[in-house]
This record gives structure tokens, sequence and C-alpha cells, in this order.
């Protein structure tokens, strides 16, 4: 039954966006509800994974496509459904299956029905995309709602892939599908290219997964994940140290850290419920599930989990900072989402599996191994949830009011209290404010960053403590900064002004945008709860009462300080930057225009070169040799003179050159 | 015999060479009006695809001759005073590469029922197209060095005049590199020149090549020859034999730097031209690698992997860099065969099962999706005039969906998307070459990264069609009067042109997510032929 549900997980939504295109043609409408069914029918199935893994145990060894005969070995390209995979695989559809119905509001198919089908279609809202553009293109939708069915089949085949052959295929159809859905208003030129840059970047980065996996093959004979681990400790050194490397290089470009997050904030250019579903469960978050999956290999591997510490602390940090200065609600979201998936990988990065394997008792080593990676999957799953939470909440917030930026907000609590409730509630997840879902989650990383310092883990622990606590603090502020700039104050736009006559009709939010929001709050909320009865997975996952005051006092200091601005005589706290600073941090450090000039214009101007090059040197020896075919029978014309005493002298000159040369050669 | 379902005898191979040949001559003879003519295409070219189907399933399961014989094979006195036989046989090596090929003309037939080219008699062009299958098949199936070499040539000329006669008389000169003659006929002709020049000349090497082997070891017969592995030639012997072959078949490939033939051909060639050309034509030569070079001259071919390895690599990336500034769409999807063809070279200089696997596997995966794409190129083409990605109409995601999306699948296939057709070759290729020590030396770990690099500038230039093509603006860019004139009528993909591309696009996903279809046939077949080399 486990085995079968895991199986659906992936299977289901895969084949409902297959079909979806055959099944629902030109029509948005049934698009809709056959992208709905799909999300819902994985969902069902990974609760029915979830209730299998947890009562019975852990199940290897499911076949999903047969094996392949590499060569010299045979790899079974099968699956396995264990805790990990199982809870994430909740979360991926519970975010996923929000999507869909949400995206049916927000991107609002309806309205390309004619209107007198139609009834009394929704007002021009959807601001992300005029009406009028569906009757124009009535197959976007279609497209859009089987490309995030596909997407969550690739979620779903990452998360329970037991071979990494088929753990990049899931990797990767992620990237195609975000370029897809990147894309989406492909009519803007900024969409266009953030789709292009969210798919090479993150590529660049997958090349170290290819080669990763060739290295592993080649070293340690197989690609099958538990097969790998369970050869952790035999592997070449050599061997561990350069896959678990590039390894890192494609988790760092999938789940957007430093210095291959370039992509993210761009990718902002998709419709919102895009972004919820890139940021919360999804995309970014494959990259941490993938060091949490191989965790044996990296720890076994000299180094790699320190470098994947320092990666995570300077992102950390980095991103909070960032994110402090955006002017633009979706971006600092997304500046938020780099600097959380920093907190999960450095809760990996930290992990103690021999630690672990203590506290777990008498359980299993493959248990042990899950369980060290309990804080950073804890943070992982509560993310997830207020991440989409938060986006959702952002969509119907650019709904109401036309735009995305700071300056067109304000005043939402008086306009739109439930919203701005919402809102709330996401962010100070978001910051980790206690008892909140986020604060727990967030304090176990540190706790286990901690024990791991005085337990002598080294430097990379306390690098990650420190990055970690003043993160929070930075956290809390930016948190804060943004529920100030959008709930509070006067309302700036006409829309968000007081919600009678013909406006609030007009700017009605569909209920399909509403109801995701309260499933979300649920365990943005209460998911800390968790830990009164953990699985064996998060067994080992404790929050130190001092680190988790600690924690608390820094974020809520942060958030006092934010929301405390406007009646120290600054509306938004990110003035009291100096303006130089703060545009350098709203730029991202500028590191958009560090890699254009290092990667982009080297590699147009080379790729000129060759193209030149092509033309102009590889084919100048054929059309030489047409020259010189033509010049030498020009010559040789020449000689067939038709005079026979001319004939006759050449006759006697080869015959002389070849006498002297018999005589030489013998 | 190993049969597994026992539908057809050994006579089925001769049939499958002989049928699309006689059907050919047919064309020929008899001035068929365009409707009987295409139809006698289909029906010639489905006999045979149906043919090569119940061979295929005869030939179950798959196993390579050193080991054992191939699953049908048919062995005929040919010419007895030179003792040449005609000897063919049907294995794990060559069966995906028959169906392959009878299924692409059969497309390709289909395609010309209701797509014609816009001058010449489509009797003619095919019959040429039967020829050029019958020629192929012959290839794919001989197992004797003469025939091997007699059926590389037949395809050749039928080639021609495909390219000469019902090439793309409205190409601008520009597409032609270097060239600065007006366009038509001249640059047709040019074009189908050069073709053939060049691969003459590649023939005439590898006629020397086979030449060299079958003197010294006195037998042509490939069976006998692969079970020696090599062992009653010497070194330098096997050294020169290798160089010659690997350059006359490295032209077809074609190897970097000697492709400079193959976009002015793929451009100026007819759809159904440019189809035969990358899926059929250029497996010629990788075919001819794996099955003469490896297992006849196993030690020849170890001292110069590394060379074929280094030029495999620079091909992918030189041609990926080259394709990501190209300015006419179908020239790129031409060079862009010069980089996946790099794969398979990589792939089989690597000398590795890995590898070998991967350049079987990349071969299939290339015939299918560069098919695809050159249809799909073809029709955008035949609705627009021009193939200047400057000219052609934008957000064909919008206005032309089918189409659209069979482009937008197309490259995401060609940029080796794991879960399609291409991922799989490239990896093995990758893999192999990795772990090349003995034959590519020094050099096998940094042709793996380059590889692997080249997989991320693929993914560079088909995203640059796509950003421009696929999603770009609305509206049309102003056309010039001559093609009709803005707001012309431009119809999506029709329902024929879709019936004729499923197959494609099905076979890539389905060799994408379940690759053992075709792994477990040549593996054993690998393994076999790589067993012969010490």
């Amino acid at each position: 039954m486990t085995a079968l549900a895991a199986l659906l997980t992936i299977v289901l939504p895969a084949t409902f966006a297959a079909l979806g295109i055959a099944v629902s043609g030109r029509s948005p409408v049934w698009a809709r509800e056959w992208g709905r069914t799909g999300a819902l029918g994985c969902l069902v199935a990974a609760l029915v994974e979830a209730h299998g893994v947890l009562t019975s145990g852990q199940q290897a060894r499911i076949g999903l496509l047969g094996s392949a005969d590499l060569g010299s070995v045979t790899v079974a390209l099968d699956l396995r459904a264990d805790q990990l995979s199982a809870l994430v695989a909740v979360a991926v559809a519970v975010v996923a299956l929000c999507v869909q119905v949400y995206s049916g509001g927000y991107l609002a198919p309806d309205q390309s029905v004619a209107p007198d089908q139609a009834g009394a279609p929704d007002q021009p809202g959807a601001t992300d995309q005029p009406a009028s553009a569906y009757a124009e293109a009535p197959t976007r939708y279609p497209a859009y709602a089987a490309t995030v069915s596909l997407f969550t089949a690739a979620m779903m085949l990452v998360v329970h892939a037991d071979d990494l052959l088929l753990l990049l295929i899931g990797w990767e159809v992620m990237g195609a599908c975000s370029y897809l859905l990147v894309g989406h208003h492909s009519e803007r030129a900024s969409a266009r290219a953030a789709a292009v840059k969210a798919f090479l970047v993150t590529r660049v980065g997958d090349l170290g997964v290819l080669i990763a996996v060739v290295v592993l093959l080649a070293g340690g004979g197989t690609t099958s994940i538990s097969g790998l681990i369970a050869a952790a400790d035999t592997l070449p050194d050599g061997t561990l140290t350069a896959a678990t490397l590039l390894l890192l290089a494609g988790v760092a470009g999938k789940s957007a850290q430093f210095p291959l997050h370039t992509w993210l904030p761009d990718a902002m250019e998709g419709p919102t419920p895009v972004s919820a579903l890139i940021h919360a469960a999804t995309m970014v978050a494959a990259g941490v599930f993938l060091v949490a999956r191989l965790l044996p290999l990296f720890a076994a591997a000299d180094g790699a989990l320190a470098v994947a510490a320092v990666i995570a602390s300077i992102t950390m940090l980095g991103a909070a900072l960032a994110a402090l200065a955006q002017d633009d609600l979706k971006r600092l979201l997304a500046w938020s989402t780099i600097s959380q998936v920093a907190y999960m990988l450095a809760g990996v990065a930290v992990a103690d599996s021999a630690g672990a394997a203590d506290a777990a008792g008498a359980a299993d080593a493959a248990a042990a191994d899950l369980a060290a990676a309990g804080p950073g999957i804890l943070h992982l799953l509560t993310h997830a949830a207020f991440k989409a939470l938060l986006f959702l909440v952002a969509g119907c917030v650019t709904h109401l009011v036309g735009s995305t930026l700071f300056a067109d907000m304000g005043g939402l609590r008086a306009t739109h209290p439930a919203l701005a409730g919402l809102l709330g509630l996401g962010l100070a997840a978001l910051a980790g404010v206690p008892p909140l879902g986020g604060f727990w989650s967030k304090e176990a990383v540190l706790t286990a960053a901690e024990r791991a310092a005085r337990e002598g883990a080294g430097w990379p622990a306390w690098l990650v403590l420190g990055s970690g606590l003043l993160t929070a603090l930075v956290t809390g502020m930016y948190a804060a900064r943004a529920y100030a700039l959008v709930a509070l104050g006067p309302p700036r736009t006409a829309a968000m002004h007081a919600p009678d006559g013909e406006a609030a009709t007009a700017h009605r939010l569909p209920a399909s945008m509403i109801w995701p929001l309260w499933v979300l709050a649920v365990p943005t909320a209460v998911l800390g709860l968790v830990l009164l009865a953990p699985p064996d997975l998060l067994a080992t996952t404790h929050v130190d009462p001092l680190t988790a005051f600690t924690g608390a006092i820094l974020s809520l200091a942060g958030v006092g300080w934010a929301l405390s601005a406007p009646r120290l005589g600054t509306a938004d706290l990110a003035l009291a930057l100096p303006a130089g600073v703060r545009g350098f941090l709203r730029a991202g450090y500028r590191l958009d225009d560090v890699q254009h000039a290092l990667v982009v214009r080297p590699y147009r101007a080379l790729a000129r070169l060759i193209g030149a090059g092509d033309r102009d040197v590889v084919d100048a020896y054929p059309r030489a040799t047409v020259v010189a075919t033509r010049w030498a029978g020009l010559g040789l014309r020449r000689l067939g003179n038709g005079m026979a005493t001319s004939y006759v002298g050449w006759a006697v000159a080869g015959a002389l050159v070849l006498g002297l040369a018999g005589v030489v050669l013998s | 015999m190993t049969g597994g379902v026992d539908l057809v005898g050994p006579w089925a191979l001769a049939v499958l060479v002989a049928l699309p040949l006689a059907g050919a001559l047919v064309l020929l003879g008899r001035g068929l009006p365009a409707r009987t003519a295409t139809r006698v295409g289909v029906t010639i070219s489905g006999l045979t695809l149906l043919l090569a189907l119940a061979a295929a399933a005869s030939a179950a399961p798959f196993a390579a001759y050193p080991g054992s014989r191939p699953g049908l094979e048919l062995d005929l006195d040919w010419i007895p005073a030179l003792g040449v036989h005609l000897h063919l046989g049907l294995d794990g090596i060559s069966v995906p590469l028959v169906l392959l090929t009878a299924l692409l003309t059969l497309l390709v037939c289909l395609h010309l029922v209701r797509v014609q080219p816009d001058a010449g008699r489509v009797g003619g062009l095919v019959a040429c197209v039967l020829a050029v299958e019958g020629g192929a098949l012959g290839t794919f199936l001989a197992l004797d060095l003469v025939v091997f070499f007699v059926a590389f040539e037949t395809v050749l000329v039928p080639m021609w005049f495909v390219i000469a006669r019902w090439g793309d008389s409205g190409q601008r000169a520009s597409t032609l590199a270097g060239s600065s003659r007006p366009g038509g006929e001249q640059a047709r002709r040019e074009a189908a020149n050069r073709f053939v020049l060049f691969t003459v000349t590649g023939s005439a090497l590898m006629l020397l090549g086979l030449l060299l082997v079958a003197m010294r070891s006195g037998t042509t017969d490939l069976v006998l020859l692969a079970q020696r592995g090599g062992q009653d030639l010497a070194l330098g012997v096997q050294t020169v034999a290798a160089c010659l072959l690997v350059a006359g078949l490295a032209v077809k490939a074609p190897m970097f730097p000697l492709h400079t033939w193959l976009p002015p051909a793929h451009t100026i060639a007819p759809t159904a031209g440019s189809v035969l050309l990358a899926g059929v034509l250029l497996k010629l030569g990788t075919y001819g690698l794996v099955r003469v070079v490896v297992p006849v001259v196993p030690q020849g071919l170890r001292e110069i992997a590394p060379v074929l390895g280094a030029f495999g690599v620079a091909g992918v990336l030189w041609a990926g860099l080259a394709c990501f500034v190209e300015r006419d769409l179908k020239r790129l999807i031409a060079l862009s065969s010069v980089a996946h063809m790099g794969f398979v070279l990589v792939g089989i200089a690597s000398m590795t099962p890995e590898g070998l696997q991967g350049a079987l596997f990349a071969n299939v995966a290339h015939g299918l999706i560069t098919g695809l794409l050159f249809l799909v190129v073809g029709a955008v083409k035949d609705r627009h005039h021009t193939a200047e990605l400057a000219l052609l109409d934008r957000n064909l995601r919008d206005r032309l969906p089918r189409l659209g999306w069979l482009l937008a699948f197309g490259a995401l296939a060609g940029l080796g998307l794991p879960g399609l057709a291409g991922f799989w070759g490239e990896l093995l290729a990758i893999a192999g070459a990795w772990r090349s020590d003995s034959a590519m030396g020094a050099i096998s770990r940094p042709v793996a990264v380059l590889a692997a690099v080249g997989t991320a500038v693929a993914a560079a230039y088909l995203l640059r069609v796509l950003r421009r093509l696929w999603h770009g603006p609305g509206g049309a860019p102003a056309a010039p009067a001559s093609l009709g004139g803005p707001g012309r009528f431009i119809g999506d993909a029709t329902r024929h042109e879709v019936v004729v591309m499923m197959p494609l696009v099905a076979a890539t996903v389905a060799l994408g997510v379940l690759p053992a279809i075709l792994l477990e046939v040549t593996g054993p077949a690998v393994r076999a032929l790589l067993a012969g080399a010490p």
C-alpha cells in the first residue's frame, strides 16, 4: 500500500500533466478543474504514503522505470518511501494543491469564456495578466496547469528517488518546468530573460550533479542511493570529496545559494502562485533535500559539510540584508527564501550523525542517518507552510493594488483585516516569533549548531551559529518592515480605500484565492507541535531553551525595531540606511553585474568569434582546395599543349628522376 | 538461431534491402502522378517498417557475434572469385538503427503526401528517399566489408539528387559559408557538390582502410574479423587502418573540423532530405565506427582514441558556440547535429561499455530529436518562406500553439533534458569518457568534463531560439512585401503534420523514461564487441 501510494504521488500528477493538454485543449476552465483533480489525488496518495510509513516503517525498492544497462553495471531505477520522503511529499502535495486552486482564481481562466456564457465575469483584476490576453491566448492556462502538475511530479520523483539517475531526471525536469512557468507572461521582455536565466544558472549548477553521478558511477560502481550510502565508508576519499563538492554546486544552483542564487529574485517575473510553488516546497527545497538524502556521503567526505556550512552562513546573512533593502514585496520574499533555505542547509550541514545515532538509541543506522538531518528538514516543512502562505497573500495584495511595489501599498489592516492578519501570521513565522512553527524549526537549527559547536565540530558550527543569530535579528527587521509597509499606515491606492461602493465589488477576491490561505495558515501556526510527538525523523531534533530564548529575543528585537520605526520618524526602516548602501543591497550586491561581466559577455564574445571562425577558418581549407584544384588544373593544362616534343621531354625527365631515385634509394 | 518469436526467416534481411530499392526503381521508371507516387512510397516504406519489426522480433534476444551468431543471419555467395559473400545479419547493434531508418523513411514519405517541395517531380523525390533507405538498411545489415562499402556508397547518389534537384531554391546565398554567388540553382548545386565531394573523399580513405584490413587478414567477413579481434594484424597495420577508417567515417559522422559540408547540405535540402540526412546518413558514419573499427582493429583505435575523443568534444563545444550566433534556424539545427554527434564520437573513443552504450543511444536519440526538429523547422519555414531568425514571426506559443509546443519540446529534448531520449546518450558518453583511462589516457577526464559543459552550451543556444521564436513578443515583425506582406495568414500545424511528428515525440519520451528498451538491446552486443578487444 505504501509502495503503491508512493508510486502514485509521481504517476498521478505526471499523467494529469500529460493528459491535461489533450483533455482540456483550449478550455481553461476544464484545465483548471483537471489540474486541481490531479493535485488532490496526489495529496491523497502522499497522505496514504505518510500513514503507511509512520505505522509500518519504510519501504525500499519500489520499481518505477525498470533497470538501465549502463554497460558495465546495471542500475535499478527504483523508488523508496521513508519518513523523509513521506513528510516532504505531504508538504509538496499540500502546497501544489493550494497553488492549483489559487491559480484558478488568480490567473482567472474564466475570463476567456465569452461573457454571456460565464454569467457575471470577474472584473479585470489579475494584475499579472490583462483579461483580454486570455481571449487571445486561450492555450496558456491549460499549458500552465499542466506544467504545474508536471512540476509536482518532478519534485515527487526527486523526493522518492532511490537512484541518482532518477533523482537527476526529476531535478532537471523541475528546472525545465520553472523555465516554462517563470516565462508565463512571455509578452514581457523581463519575464523572457528571467526564464532563460533561471534555467541556465541552475543548469550550470546541474553540471555538478551530472559529473558527480559520473564520478560515483566510476568510483562506487552504482548510482543507487541506498547502495552508495551503504558503501559510504568504503568509497575512495577522492571519489567522495569530488562527488560531494560537485553535488554542492548543484545544490547551490537549485537552492539558490551563493554564488548561484542570482536567478531567484529575477524569477519573481513568474505569476505569484508559481513563486509559491518554486519557493515553498519544490525547486529550492530540492537542493537541501538532496544533501539530507545523501547525508552519510557528505559526512564521510572531508570538508564537504564545512563548505556547505560556509555557503549557508554567507547566504543566510547576505540575503537577509538584501531583503531588508528591497522596495518590492515579491523580491523581498524572494530574498527571504534564499536566506531561509540557507538556514535549512545550515541545519543539515551541522548534522552530527554519530550524536544522532546515540540519541536515537537502538534505532537502526539508516534511521539515525535520516534523523541527523532533522532540524534542517523541520525548517523545510515549516518554511513550506509559511512561505507558500506569504506568497499567496502577496498575490492577493497584488491583485488588490495592481502592483508589487511597496510604494503602492499600505493600510491593508484597515481595508482587509483578515488578509492583513494572515500576512502578519506568515511574516511572524518567518521572523521566528514564538510559538509559531517557524520559531521552533529555526531554533532547532540554531540548537543543532550550538551543540555541534560545543561538541567540537569546529569553526563551521560557530560560523553557522553566529551568522544564524545575526540573521534572526535581520529577519525580524525585514519581516516587520514588510508588515509595516503593507498593513499599517494610510491606504495608498484607490483600490485599498474604504471597502464600499464600486471599488469593493471590483476588487473582491474570489473564494478560490481565499481558502488556500486558511489551509496554509494552520500548519504555519501549529507545525511546531510535531515536536511533542516526533516521528523518528525528528526524534533527535531538540530546541535548547537558552538558545531558543536568545533567538527569540533577537528576532523580537528586530520586529520591534521595524514596527516602531514609523513612530520614530521614518516610515520605512530601510530609509535609515545610507542611500548608497541601500541601492547596493537592493541590487543584490551587484552580483548580477559581476555575473554579466565575467560570464555572459565573454561567452557571447567567444560565440561570435567561433561563429566567424566556423565560416572563415575551418571552412577556408575546403575552399582552398577548390582554388588550388582550379589553379593546378590551369597549370597542368599548359603541359598538355599537344606538342609531341614537350611530351617526350617530360617523359625523359621522368625517367631520369626515377632512375636517380632508384640509384639513390638502393 | 536463438529466435524469440520466429516471425520471419533470414530471407527477410535481403527483402529489407531489396524492397525499398525495387520501389525506387518502379517510381523512377514510370512517371507516376504525385498522388500515386507518394502512396506507393508510403506503402513500401510502411511494409519495410513492418518487416523490420518482424525481423527484430525474430532476431531477439540480442547478443553480438564474437560470442554467438547474430540473431538473424543470411550468408550467400556473391563474388566467389574474391571470396565475397552477401552476408547480412541483424544483431543488437544494428536493430535500433534499422528500426530508426524504417520509421523515419515512413514518416518522410507520409510527410510528402501533403507537404511537397516547390520544384521538381515528387515521384522522383520519393524514389530517392526509398533508394536512400535501401542503401542505409544495407549498410546497417552488412556483415561483409565489401557489402558494407557498396551499400554505404549507394546512399550517396540519391542524396545528391535530393539536394540538387529538390533543394530550396529560395535559399539565400549567405547560408552557404563563404559563398558570394547568387542563391537558387547555383546554391543547390554547390551544396550538393560539396556534400558529395566531402563524403567521396572520406569514402576513398575508408576504402583504403578496408582494403588494408582485407589484404592483411585475408577475409572480408566481419564476423570472422571480429572474432579474431585484430590479433592477426600487427599494431602498425592496425593503427594505419584505424586512422584511414576513422578519417573516412568521421567525414560522414561528421567530426569537427570536417563538418563544413553539413550545414549547407542540411539547410538547402528539402525537409524530407534534412530528416534523412540527420536521422540516417550521419548514422552511417558512427555505425561504421562501432561495427567495423571497434571490433576489427581495436588496438589501432586505442592508439588514436585520444585524438578522436578530443575532436569529438571539440565539436560539441565548437558547434554549440557557433549555434549561439547562428542566424538561420535551419542551419542552426544542422550545426547542432555536429554537437550531438560529437557526444557519439566521444562515447566511441572511450572504448568502454558505457561509452559505446551511450554512443548507440545518442545515435538513435539524435535521429528522433533532430528529425523532429527538422520537421518543425521545415513547417515554420514553409509558412514564412524563410528560416532567418530575424524574419520569422515571434510568439509561436500563442499564435501557433501546436507548432510552438512541438518546437519547445524538440528544443528541450535537444538540450538533453533528463527524462527525454537525448539525456541517456550524453550521460553515458560522459561516463564512458570519465573512466576511459585505457583508451583516452590522460585526457579522459578533461574530455568528460568538457562534454558535460557542452550540455550547458546546448541549453544556451536552444533557449535563445525559444526566447526569440516561442516566447517572443506578440505580433509579427514587418515582413517584406515579397513574402506576402504583414497580415498574411499563417496557420498552425495541420493534423497531417501533427500525425507525422507525434511518433517522434512519443518515441523520444518513451526512450527517455524507459531507457531499458534500448539499453537492453545494445548492452550484450556492446560487451561482446569489446570482449574481442584486449
